[in-house]
């Protein structure tokens, strides 16, 4: 337990002082990718964790990001105000979304989620005036300055995207460690036993689905600041599927799987950057030796290395 | 009267699983549900726990109209159902097993939990007191630090009881206990229901075992084909022609 906390420690001090070290454009540029992949990365692993394998998570992060655009550009909103808004309307349509499709369980709920994240992309394509349409929405202007310090460079980006993580982190953990968290994985592990000693299985699928959209919203809205663009291509069945590879790879079952995963996945295709047409295949074999030789994802390495060297 | 069925009727599309059904379970007794093999006994059991909703009919739990509720909101109202072919978290040990159950049963809201660690830490205190309680009770014990899934068959059927007592119920439904226990296994359990019923917890058990449901029984609900066709005294249903019609070529007797 204190190995853990010390572990984490030192992995928040290096992050914080990385920009110190190096202000790399390529590099930081793979970190501030990997923070907006891991916060929706949490958002779905906590999805997860009452048993619902949602194929549809990049809608929200298009909801965060399109609403983000949409009420810093035509509405004239600070990013700063927009930001946790953005978060909200992600889980709003998520609670809309929610309620009728959360009492399926199993692969016939990946096939909805799938089917509702098609529907709000093809919103998005079908509704040029207002949303962009399949060209999407250019120019959208990066983050105010806050305290004076500009948002222009990746630097500020860095520690924004860094800032947002932790609290995701710390949500999570903190969900984790709760009795809600313990509600989640009863629910995970055995829904009809939940049920019989009272627990409203609605309510709290609900309530981990709406967070963990929630962050999906947060990442989709610093996406489209960061990128300065936002496009219906960008939030496809492919996003979806890279939010639940990401924390496989990561490892499911540690609060810190998400992060691991989205910061492999973003490293990889940019090494091997010759191969980045590839990357679906890539991923797919990543998959398969994570699935066949770390099954707790990449963040058991450390415990199955000491293992194998110190035995047990 | 604890428990009150009325006209209860269940459709699965074409096929009329409950029909018409009407008893009632009186408050301290143990009332033995029996019925041949698809007579609709789970289904029954299903219906009154909320599992499934009636097509026709009410449920009346402690005077309060329970029909067309949600599982989880009969369960908080004490009328609690175990599973048969038991249903454990089966990665968990035995003592986290029955600990989740208290913490699944939340009283305090969680912001209030999250704010007032006083509390929080009063609730966890009276979870493991209770949790304890019901080990020592059922004899779990000696097994409390083992996984769920490696207990032998009739420790598994006591820890699917022990779960189901964190949530304090009045009633209790059993269904199917003894299944696959052996005759010492099955009268430990007969033993362990006796003390259940002794300690306030009226009972509900379905079963195939003839010879022990008679034994512990002090009336039974016979039904076959979805329907009621007798309601007694063991001897009374004993000697009920219906009943033994019913029963007539199955292995039971």
């Amino acid at each position: 337990m204190l190995k853990n906390r010390l572990g984490t420690l030192i992995l928040f001090v290096a992050t914080v002082l990385f920009p110190l070290i190096s202000q790399d454009p390529f590099f930081l540029n793979i970190l501030i990718t990997t923070g907006i992949w891991a916060i929706a990365v949490w958002g779905v692993r906590l999805v997860m964790s009452t048993g619902q394998m949602t194929l549809g998570h990049a809608a929200y992060m298009a909801v965060g990001a399109y609403a983000s655009s949409l009420l810093v550009m035509k509405a004239g909103l600070s990013f700063w105000l927009a930001l946790p808004l953005s978060g909200l309307t992600a889980a709003l349509v998520a609670l809309m979304i929610g309620l009728p499709t959360l009492r399926i369980k199993g692969v016939y709920f990946s096939i909805i989620t799938f089917a509702f994240a098609e529907i709000i992309r093809l919103i998005i394509i079908n509704w040029p005036n207002f949303l962009g349409g399949s060209g999407g929405i250019p120019g959208i202007p990066s983050p105010e300055p806050l305290f004076s310090i500009p948002f222009t460079n990746r630097v500020a980006f860095y520690y924004l995207v860094l800032f947002i993580s932790v609290i995701t982190y710390s949500v999570m953990w903190a969900i984790e460690k709760s009795r809600i968290g313990k509600i989640f994985s009863a629910i995970h592990e055995g829904d009809d036993l939940a049920q019989s000693v009272g627990v409203n299985l609605m309510k709290y699928k609900l309530i981990a689905f709406c967070i963990g959209c929630f962050f999906a919203g947060l990442s989709g809205s610093i996406y489209a600041h960061y990128f300065n663009f936002a496009s219906p291509e960008f939030f496809t069945i492919w996003q979806s599927v890279y939010c639940l590879l990401f924390v496989i790879v990561g490892g499911v079952g540690h609060v810190l799987g998400p992060l691991v995963g989205s910061f492999f996945m973003t490293l990889v295709p940019e090494l091997l950057r010759k191969t980045k047409e590839y990357e679906p295949v890539v991923y797919a074999l990543i998959l398969i030796l994570v699935m066949f030789l770390l099954p707790g994802g990449l963040i058991s390495l450390p415990v199955r290395l000491k293992t194998k060297i110190f035995g047990r | 009267m604890l428990l009150k069925i009325e006209n209860l009727t269940k459709n699965f599309g074409g096929v009329v699983a409950l029909w018409q059904l009407d008893f009632e379970v009186r408050q301290g007794e143990i009332l033995g549900l029996l019925g041949p093999n698809g007579s609709g006994k789970t289904t029954l059991f299903n219906v009154i726990s909320g599992f499934f909703p009636p097509t026709a009919g009410s449920i009346f739990f402690e005077e309060r109209d329970i029909t067309g509720y949600k599982p989880h909101r009969i369960a908080q109202y004490g009328l609690v159902r175990t599973f048969q072919g038991t249903n454990l978290f089966k990665h968990r040990t035995v003592w986290e097993n029955v600990l989740i159950a208290h913490h699944l049963m939340i009283r305090a809201g969680f912001l209030e939990l999250l704010l007032n660690r006083s509390l929080a830490r009063a609730d966890e205190a009276a979870a493991e007191k209770h949790s304890q309680e019901i080990l020592e009770y059922l004899n779990l014990t000696p097994v409390k630090r083992e996984l769920a899934q490696n207990l032998p068959h009739g420790l598994q059927r006591a820890l699917g009881v022990a779960i189901a007592l964190a949530a304090e119920p009045r009633l209790l439904l059993l269904d199917e206990p003894l299944t696959g226990m052996n005759p010492e296994e099955s009268r430990q359990f007969i033993e362990l229901v006796r003390g259940l019923r002794d300690r306030g917890i009226t009972l509900m058990i379905v079963e195939h075992d003839m010879k022990a449901i008679m034994g512990v029984s002090d009336r039974l609900v016979v039904i076959n084909f979805g329907q009621k066709i007798a309601e007694g005294t063991p001897e009374e249903i004993q000697k009920n022609p219906k009943v033994i019609e019913a029963y007539l070529g199955s292995e039971v007797w």
